[in-house]
């Protein structure tokens, strides 16, 4: 199914964008060396972590329920389901 | 079908933190009024819209799978389209209409076969074949 394809990879790519807003501070410069964390580098380190968190468990759980699903209508309807292969994204 | 809902729960989850990105450097103040915005307010606006988007996405792509999905269950109604071909009948119920054509061709021959017999016998001086079937 192309529509629940495409969630899964806008899903990716939202872990990807939470990973990268964890890191930006350092990366971009803006939290100084050695000095504490600013409210900005404190934000994006709870709002990146969290999100990315959300969004690989979402992804994992997502991907588990559906290859049991399939595990579930090739055991009921035999070969059929399990020759589809990707039938279930 | 709750892999749908665990992939709703991950694009509101986007939609709500994409949201508040864009609203955190306003809201806990590290972007003064009336300044150019400073790195981090830059970092947050951007990757909070782009999390929103994907966060739309996310919830629009498994928000769909699970329509279809009930929709091939029968829990909610097909989609009508304007002006549809009609749907060509289903192999098995073609198949049982020229099973039900053959039988009914199979019985008129069978009483045709019989009305013939009935007339030679009744020229041959015999009992019919239902006077037969019947005695």
């Amino acid at each position: 199914m192309r529509a629940t394809r495409m969630g899964f990879i806008a899903a990716c790519l939202m872990a990807l964008a939470a990973a990268w807003l964890f890191f930006a501070p350092f990366i971009v410069g803006y939290q100084p060396r050695g000095a504490h964390w600013v409210t900005a580098t404190r934000n994006d380190l709870a709002v990146g972590g969290a999100l990315a968190v959300t969004a690989v468990i979402g992804l994992t759980t997502a991907a588990m329920l559906t290859v049991r699903e399939l595990h579930y209508h090739a055991r009921t309807h035999g070969d059929h389901f399990a020759d589809q292969g990707s039938g279930g994204f | 079908m709750s892999r749908f809902f665990a992939g709703i729960l991950t694009g509101i989850a986007g939609l709500m933190g994409g949201g508040w990105l864009i609203a955190a450097p306003f809201a806990p103040g590290f972007q003064r009024s009336n300044t150019a915005w400073i790195d981090a307010t830059k970092v947050d606006m951007f990757t909070g819209a782009g999390i929103m988007a994907l966060g739309l996405l996310t919830l629009v792509g498994f928000a769909a799978g699970l329509v279809a999905t009930l929709r091939a269950e029968g829990a909610l109604a097909q989609r009508q389209r304007g002006h549809a071909e009609p749907e060509e009948p289903p192999e098995e119920t073609r198949a049982s209409v020229e099973l039900q054509s053959l039988v009914a061709r199979l019985a008129l021959a069978l009483e045709d076969h019989e009305r013939q017999q009935d007339g030679d016998a009744r020229t041959a001086g015999q009992p019919s074949a239902q006077a037969r079937r019947a005695g």
